[in-house]
């Protein structure tokens, strides 16, 4: 008898009581996803503001950065910024290699919890958030969900990408002596940009 | 309510044993609160058997407590831990087929813990209760399996002079448990030793509680350590005696 | 595995100081954050009650389930094996990876390969495995095992820390200064990150198998999931067959109650969502393995134990148990600790004298049912056990006998009367001998007479005072 026979056939020999099925959680959308959104990032270790066009990018960049850190991975779909008017360099992703800052689009986001996504579907994956030490999200307002639950269904379409990873707050760890650190592996800083 | 009050008072071994002052307080106060008090034959509500493993023998014992307590109305029980055993696990401890599983959950729907008893039955004056400042142990029994965690502390705030005082903690356990602090002493101890701790930080001079293991447990310990706080059982802290 | 039994590993961890003081810190900072993330979500209650409802449908739909899951993850291109024990698993894992011709493997911390022990059986296979977990990484290198089930160094100092990776990474300067914990934990992403980008395989447990879609659910909190999933070509992921549940609906609610019950966390910083393998441009592993492991939970689902199945591994149980955070995790004598742990490991090891300390070495508080976020009656199951280890005649003969004797004693009036009058007689006796305190016992009593002077009782027991009385 194969494993498989062997588990499926030992679980199906007790019948359980089988309660109802449970109602999904579908808490109260917040008025403003994106104020929300930002809130609780905040409330993560991360930070935030808002752009009114995505032109003002590479300036909001470059003031978020400070004057150490000139040279950046910036998405292909933003490379077309003005970045060195802003006195930027921007990189090519280095697909899997560090980075000191990257700057990319999210796929998604999630207010209740101020989390970003990322996927295996763009180009540069997940690593603007894994491989870079400070994480620059853009957030386009019209990405951005109320919950988890609602954030899958719109990513899921046909087939579900190969990875999502959903990222609340720079990466941390509490592994030693339970005292919090934060960048165990992943982005040690993580910049919210809303854009319209 | 009908017009002979009657309530059943059920000590527990370890007060009828240990601590017989401790029945009697129980009994006075029940008989403020306008109750004739009736003390069935009493053995042993069968929680050593059962939490030991041993359900068969748990049966025997429960079977015989359930016999005595089922002519009465009410009855009362001081201490969490015996209380908790007849009205959480009475009623599952017999199997469904067996007529005696009724028995018990009729048995179970009528046993209230002191506290609650006197709570739902406020006794009228009587001599005042202790005073100072205490630090009031929520037996696990008591909190978790009968949800008492308001009443003892209204009562002592209706009945007595005593300040509550607040310790860290105050929802683990002492380490008592029963035969689990025969079995394994010494990780009881560290329990216990952090309870007191705790007690002993909180500046109180007594440590009140409604379960008698526990009071042994945590006031034998500090007795060891030569702290003077003074472990009480709640129906002494509200009947003066203490 | 060790000599000791359940008692000998308690009393060397009741006797080591500095184990003391860091489980003492971390009981503090859990429930701490728990209860912070209760008081700020005012759903909580209701969270908990419907992935309590959850995970008991998922018990009890568990085969249909699993199979759903099989067919949608499949259909995404993964292979899903079956393994019906520890044997199996690590089998089925070092098949793929030699297939696959993978000699360095990373991994993050999943608890089922702790349970098969699957590091030295890939050691053993020409596969060197890396944990990048970093409490797990640091327990590797000491050749330790996890002492708590979502902090594996909850039990080490950082100065313990710091002596750990100066032994272990030799390639750095020796003066260099990692005395504080931010140095450590840069230490390690550098370290780890070498290996992350080196590795063939990834290994993840897995959080949560969403039946749905077939897709596989982890959550950590540095990102080294996601790496460990993502940057090598090959992915192989080992779950118990338990964490199955049917809809995204249902993951979310149960995401929303783990974070809250083990890191206070609304959220863990990375939820990590796998279906498939990568295709077409997709960054990411383009062969996706996964290992449903039973090893025990199917017979532990036949039995009066099966709600224990419903544990999503949250860790609030054992923050909150006074035994566990009296003794800590190693005590446990396996992966598991504190009352899951006590569950648990009897069902995956076998009843043995040992292991029923496990069910047996616990007052009954009922603090970690009170905190379970899936309403699990863990004092219950562990008293099944007990029962289990009676009918074995497992306790010690005393024990036994003891029980009986009591049994007897005390249904029987006059006898229950003779034993609490001759109690009474010798305890006044022991106390007046004993200078007014009982200050020492014998046999069952010796233990608690160490450390505690008992009050003699008074000479009529309440019965005969009553009786008295009128």
């Amino acid at each position: 008898m194969s494993a498989r026979d062997l588990i499926l056939g030992r679980l199906r020999a007790t019948q359980h009581r089988l309660p109802d099925p449970v109602a999904p959680y579908r808490p109260e959308a917040p008025a403003d996803l994106g104020a929300a959104l930002a809130a609780r990032a905040r409330a993560v270790f991360a930070t935030a503001e808002e752009i009114t066009s995505l032109d003002d990018l590479p300036a909001a960049v470059a003031r978020y950065l400070g004057p150490d850190i000139t040279t950046l991975a910036v998405a292909a779909e933003l490379r077309h910024l003005a970045w060195s008017a802003a006195g930027l360099t921007p990189a090519a992703p280095p697909g899997r290699a560090a980075m000191a800052a990257s700057v990319a689009p999210v796929v998604g986001a999630i207010a209740e919890t101020g989390t970003l996504i990322l996927t295996s579907r763009d180009p540069h994956g997940p690593w603007p958030n894994l491989l870079a030490d400070r994480h620059i999200a853009v957030v386009p307002r019209g990405l951005i969900s109320a919950t988890l639950e609602e954030a899958v269904a719109r990513l899921a379409g046909n087939r579900l990408p190969r990875s999502l990873h959903l990222a609340t707050g720079p990466s941390r760890t509490g592994d030693i002596e339970q005292t919090l650190e934060l960048g165990a592996h992943g982005a040690v800083a993580v910049h919210l940009v809303l854009t319209p | 309510m009908t017009d002979t009050k009657e309530a059943a008072l059920f000590v527990t071994c370890l007060i009828d044993l240990m601590r017989p002052e401790v029945g009697m307080a129980s009994a006075r106060l029940i008989e403020r609160a306008g109750f004739t008090v009736v003390v069935p034959r009493q053995g042993c509500c069968g929680q050593p058997n059962y939490n030991a493993g041993d359900r068969k023998g748990a049966q025997v014992l429960a079977r015989a407590a359930i016999a005595a307590l089922e002519p009465y109305e009410t009855i009362v029980v001081p201490s969490g831990s015996c209380g908790g055993m007849m009205v959480r696990h009475y009623p599952t401890l017999f199997d469904a087929a067996d007529p005696w599983a009724s028995r018990a959950k009729a048995v179970a729907s009528r046993v209230l813990e002191l506290t609650q008893f006197l709570a739902r039955h406020p006794p009228s004056a009587g001599a005042p209760g202790l005073a100072g400042k205490i630090a009031y142990h929520d037996s696990c029994s008591s909190l978790r399996d009968l949800g008492v965690h308001d009443e003892p502390r209204a009562l002592l705030r209706s009945m007595t002079k005593a300040e509550d005082v607040p310790f860290a903690e105050n929802e683990t356990c002492c380490g008592f448990g029963g035969l689990f602090c025969v079995k394994y002493p010494d990780v009881a101890d560290r329990i216990a030793a952090d309870k007191c701790a705790a007690i002993i930080a909180s500046g109180a001079d007594s440590v009140v509680s409604a379960d008698l293991g526990c009071l042994l447990n945590i006031g034998g310990r500090l007795a060891r350590m030569g702290s003077p706080i003074k472990a009480v059982h709640i129906a002494e802290a509200l009947a003066g005696d203490a | 595995m060790t000599t000791l039994d359940f008692k000998g590993r308690a009393a060397k961890a009741l006797h080591d100081p500095q184990l003391t003081g860091a489980l003492a810190r971390a009981k503090g900072h859990f429930a701490l954050g728990r209860a912070a993330a209760k008081a700020r979500t005012p759903d909580f209650e209701m969270l908990r009650d419907r992935a309590t409802a959850i995970r008991r449908r998922s018990i009890a739909l568990m085969p249909d389930l699993l199979e759903r899951f099989e067919a949608r993850a499949t259909a995404a291109g993964a292979t899903v094996h079956w393994a019906a024990d520890a044997a199996d698993a690590r089998a089925i894992a070092t098949g793929i990876c030699k297939a696959h011709g993978a000699t360095r493997a990373i991994k993050s911390k999943s608890m089922a390969t702790e349970e098969i022990e699957l590091n030295a059986h890939l050691l053993s296979h020409g596969i060197t495995p890396v944990e990048t977990d970093l409490g797990e990484y640091i327990i590797q290198l000491r050749g330790e095992t996890p002492s708590h089930i979502i902090a594996p160094a909850v039990h080490l100092t950082k100065d313990q820390v710091a002596e750990t990776f100066r032994a272990a990474h030799t390639d750095l300067d020796p003066a260099r200064d990692i005395s504080e914990r931010q140095a450590l934990v840069k230490e390690a992403r550098v370290k780890l990150r070498e290996a992350f980008l080196a590795a063939d395989v990834g290994i993840t447990g897995a959080n949560i198998l969403v039946a749905e879609t077939g897709t596989i659910v982890l959550v950590s909190n540095e990102g080294n999931i996601d790496l460990t999933a993502s940057a090598p070509r090959l992915h192989i992921a080992i779950a118990g067959i338990e964490k199955v549940v049917e809809s995204w609906d249902d993951a979310g609610i149960v995401l929303r109650v783990l974070a809250r019950s083990a890191t206070g966390q609304d959220m863990s910083s990375y939820v990590t969502v796998l279906t498939g393998p990568a295709q077409g441009d997709e960054v990411g592993p383009r062969t996706s393995h996964i290992i449903l492991l039973d090893n025990g939970r199917s017979t532990l689902a036949a039995g009066n134990k099966a709600e224990m199945l419903a544990c999503i591994r949250c860790g609030a149980c054992l923050n909150h148990c006074p035994v566990y955070t009296a003794v800590g995790g190693h005590a446990y004598g396996g992966p598991y600790s504190g009352p899951m742990g006590a569950v648990l490991t009897p069902a995956i090891d076998g009843l043995t004298k040992d292991t029923a300390n496990l069910p047996n070495a616990s007052s009954f508080c009922g603090r970690c049912e009170a905190v379970c976020p899936v309403r699990i009656p863990l004092p219950m199951l562990l008293r099944h056990w007990r029962e289990d280890a009676y009918a074995a005649g497992l306790p010690t003969r005393g024990e036994r006998w003891g029980l009986g004797i009591w049994r007897a004693l005390s249904t029987r009036p006059w006898a229950y009367r003779l034993t609490q009058w001759s109690a009474a007689r010798g305890l006044r006796f022991v106390s007046w001998w004993q200078g007014g305190r009982i200050k020492r016992l014998p046999f069952a009593g010796r233990g608690f007479t160490a450390t505690r002077d008992i009050a003699p009782p008074a000479a009529k027991s309440f019965q005969a005072q009553w009786r008295g009385r009128r």
